[in-house]
């Protein structure tokens, strides 16, 4: 046989085999998904069932349901049911799920999705509609009610034709509005109509955030009392008093409550199972989610106007008696003070009361004792403080009366009440003490524990410190200023010391300038047409600065005197004979005039300069 | 155009080097105030763990070194802590939270040296030193030098005898004070940079007469105690503390302020 012919075989025989799958007749699969009710209020909850049965209803992935909108998925659960009939195996699976509506509207369920095999399948969809809450809000059975209760008595209609029967949480509170401090009592109430309620679980607690919250009664068991509510009789259990004291005005919110608790669930269709038909002892639980709706009360400031001057923010209402163990001791006795507030309201509030004692006595802190109690209602709380006094002079002395200033939110006013006043009577300190000898001395102002310093606050930036000054190199150069300075002092008045007084040394120093402006000068009497002026210029410039450089009077210059000065400055020969050459033409000029031209005198002016520019130079 | 160009990317690039530093300094001040954040909540140990990372970013300031000297001793390590707070006081000896708190965390140190009594030339002497620090004394220097120079130079120009006398008068102060200065300046040259100091972490440790565990303990030595380091050797070091004695102690006991 071929080797190609048995590839090609195989071939063949390898996409049979996978097309064969699909090339099989279908087995039946089914999917359905169904809802308890199609019609809910947002309070309700719906059970969606999805049942997948067919051959490989087992295999079958957890279905999709992150596409459903307007519901949250609560809980679920699934069951798988295998049974052989004739045969043939039929595998049920049911996947239960507990939606919570979110929004109130038509909401369309579905189709949805799950795969077996890497194929995906869908359900059918489901239509439900969600209505308005049924449940009277708080406002409409708080003794101020508006008129809401004709409008949910008609919702009440459409709730009694949900199928199922109602179980809702509901909070109540006296009042939907308070002063900071003032007592606000919230009930939590579990309303029902269905007697088959079991394992009752808080599974979220209100924060009570900006309140202080006091817990007055909190039930252990479940105690029904008959109420109706829209015409509708239902048992109401009380699970929960709280007393609430608003700390800040503005708007507080009262968080819901959430409980969970388990109905049985009776099976809709009597399946019938290999263990025949169970119902009472294994019928499945269904939990439900209860939640109260968040409250809002509103709370007013306490007023500015007829704010006592001691007021500490105490709200309620209070009295106020003080006590003392002993009206006659001797200096340095102690002496106990009791003072007693007791009234409604939150005792956190009560701060301790303003004593004004004399100078005579001595005030320790006092020990503060708290009780409240709330058996039904308001919080009643009492608040002592216990001071120790001691006397230090001796003589009549007067405790004055204490105020409490306090706000009663029943008659939206300040009031004050306050003690007596006491009057003790102080004998003399124990003979020998002369002068009283305080039993308990002061303390003396010193360490009475030592402790490190705390450390350095936040910052926005840490420099570097510490660099030594010495590795800065300006630095140098800064220190290196003065001395400089001062070496360009002295050299500097030293100069001028030796201008005021040599006079070689000045004549030396000016000698270019003078030269310069000696040959300015004629070249201003060349301009002028001076000619005789002009040779004079010349020669007493270039005769003069000779005379300085070597520091002779320039009057007897000599050409023995000319020789020598070019003798002694060292300067070159040409120079020298220039010199004498420029000397002897100006003599010409100025004493046998002849017609010397224009050019000739500029060309003498500018041999002029040359020979004082290279003298100068060749200093 | 290119001019333009050019100068932009002069510009860009100053801008990015000086961004360098300021990235790594701001981290820095960012893990120091970290720091105090878990100082001020009593988190110890990750307060000294944020303190080291800025230390590690380069940044030299005092208050780093302070705040981890505190929460170094809260956590019982005293000899870092002496470390980190006399490091602080080298970059800012003025600084009275410091010497405060170093002073505490001597006295904590167990153990007493018995110091020879110095009389009170020394005392005025130290008195001097610890006022100032080395860049106050050269600054100091450098100001009396300015001085000096100006009543020179005051003198060149001006030839009257009624300024002489009191110019005379300055010049002399200012030498002796120059001189004083000059010895300060010495003194503290030769401590603060030229000698190196160390401090014992290890809990006790006993000094030994030579770099060997072979040699003969001396004396003991407590955590937090400071001293001199006069020489080293593989491994170990000789110190000498401020009582005279003198001792070898392993390298992995102490540190170098």
């Amino acid at each position: 046989m071929n080797s190609k012919f048995v590839t090609a075989t195989a071939v063949i025989i390898w996409a049979f085999a996978a097309a064969l799958p699909q090339a099989l007749p279908a087995e039946d699969l089914s999917a359905v998904a169904r809802v308890d009710a199609t019609r809910i209020t947002i309070d309700d909850q719906l059970n969606l069932t999805i049942s997948l049965s067919g051959d490989r209803a087992n295999k079958a992935s957890d279905p999709d349901l992150s596409m459903i909108e307007g519901f949250q998925v609560a809980g679920s659960s699934q069951s798988s049911n295998i049974s052989i009939v004739n045969g043939q195996m039929n595998v049920i699976k049911e996947f239960t799920y507990t939606l919570l509506p979110k929004k109130v509207g038509i909401h369309r369920i579905g189709p949805i999705a799950f795969t077996i095999r890497r194929e995906r399948h869908e359900t059918n969809a489901v239509v439900v509609e969600v209505l308005e809450s049924s449940i009277p809000s708080a406002a409409a059975l708080a003794p101020s009610s508006s008129g809401k209760g004709a409008e949910s008595g008609q919702r009440g209609d459409s709730a009694a034709q949900t199928a199922q029967p109602r179980i809702f949480l509901r909070a109540e509170a006296d009042r939907t509005s308070a002063f900071v401090g003032e007592q606000v009592t919230i009930d939590y109430i579990l309303y029902t109509n269905r007697s088959d309620i079991s394992n009752l679980n808080r599974s979220e607690m209100p924060s009570f955030d900006g309140f202080w919250a006091e817990e007055i009664y909190s039930a252990k068991r479940l105690q029904f009392t008959d109420r109706v509510i829209d015409g509708q009789p239902y048992r109401a259990a009380l699970l929960q008093r709280i007393a609430l004291f608003p700390i800040l005005s503005g708007e507080a919110v009262v968080d819901s409550m959430v409980l969970t608790c388990q109905v049985p669930v009776r099976g809709r269709r009597s399946r019938r199972s290999l263990f025949g038909d169970m119902d009472s002892f294994f019928s499945r639980g269904k939990e439900i989610v209860l939640r109260s709706r968040p409250m809002i009360i509103r709370v007013d400031a306490l007023p500015e106007a007829g704010r006592p001057e001691g007021f500490t923010g105490s709200v309620g209402e209070y009295t106020i008696d003080a006590s003392i163990d002993a009206d006659e001791m001797r200096v340095g006795d102690p002496l106990t003070l009791i003072l007693r507030i007791a009234g409604t309201g939150n005792p956190e509030t009560i701060r301790e009361p303003e004593i004004r004692l004399p100078d005579a006595f001595e005030k320790y802190d006092p020990k503060v004792t708290e009780s409240s109690n709330a058996v039904s209602g308001p919080v009643r709380g009492e608040k002592r403080f216990e001071y120790i006094l001691i006397p230090r002079e001796e003589g009549d002395k007067t405790i004055p009366a204490v105020e409490l200033s306090y706000f009663n939110p029943a008659t939206q006013a300040y009031a004050s009440v306050s003690t007596k006043a006491f009057l003790v009577r102080v004998t003399p300190g124990r003979a020998g003490e002369g002068s009283p000898e305080p039993m308990i001395t002061r303390e003396n102002i010193h360490l009475i524990g030592k402790d490190i310093r705390y450390i350095k606050p936040d910052r926005q930036r840490l420099p570097a410190q510490g660099r030594p000054l010495y590795s800065w190199w300006p630095f140098w150069i800064i220190q290196a200023l003065p001395i400089v300075l001062i070496v360009g002092a002295a050299l500097h008045k030293r100069h001028r010391e030796r201008l005021a007084t040599d006079v070689g040394y000045a004549r030396l120093r000016r000698a270019g300038k003078a030269a310069i402006r000696g040959l300015q000068a004629a070249g201003k009497a060349f301009q002028a047409g001076r000619t005789a002026k002009f040779h004079a210029d010349v020669s007493k410039t270039l005769t003069g600065y000779l005379a300085d450089r070597v520091n002779v009077s320039a009057a007897g210059m000599t050409r023995e005197g000319i020789n020598a000065a070019f003798e002694a400055l060292g300067a070159r020969d040409e120079d020298r004979s220039a010199f004498v050459e420029i000397l002897r033409e100006c003599d010409f000029a100025r004493f046998a005039p002849s017609g010397t031209d224009a050019d000739g005198m500029r060309d003498l002016l500018g041999r002029a300069r040359n020979l004082i520019r290279s003298l100068e130079r060749g200093r | 155009m290119m001019r333009q160009t050019f100068l932009s990317a002069i510009l860009i690039l100053a801008v990015a080097a000086s961004a360098g530093p300021v990235e790594a300094a701001e981290s820095g001040v960012g893990l120091y105030n970290l720091g105090n954040r878990h100082y001020s909540v009593e988190r110890y140990d990750e307060a000294v763990e944020a303190y080291l990372g800025a230390l590690e970013t380069g940044i030299e300031n005092a208050a780093l070194l302070y705040n981890l000297g505190n929460a170094t001793l809260k956590m019982g390590r005293l000899g870092e802590a002496i470390l980190y707070y006399e490091r602080g006081i080298e970059l800012d000896p003025k600084d009275e939270d410091l010497r405060f708190n170093l002073e505490f965390a001597k006295s904590l140190v167990k153990g007493t040296l018995k110091m020879p009594k110095k009389g009170a030339l020394w005392r005025f002497f130290k008195w001097l030193y610890s006022l100032m620090g080395l860049n106050s004394v050269v600054l100091l220097l450098s100001a009396l030098l300015f001085l000096f120079c100006a009543c020179i130079l005051i003198r060149i120009y001006t030839s009257t005898l009624r300024l002489r006398t009191p110019l005379v008068t300055i010049q002399s102060i200012c030498v002796a004070l120059f001189i004083l200065c000059g010895i300060l300046l010495y003194a503290k040259v030769h401590y603060e940079v030229l000698v190196e100091c160390g401090v014992l972490l290890a809990e006790r440790v006993e000094a030994r007469s030579g770099p060997g565990a072979t040699h003969t303990p001396i004396f003991p030595l407590h955590e937090g105690m400071t001293f001199e380091i006069h020489g080293r050797r593989t491994g170990w070091m000789q110190i000498r503390l401020p009582n005279g004695l003198t001792g070898w102690i392993r390298t992995e006991t102490m540190e170098v302020i």
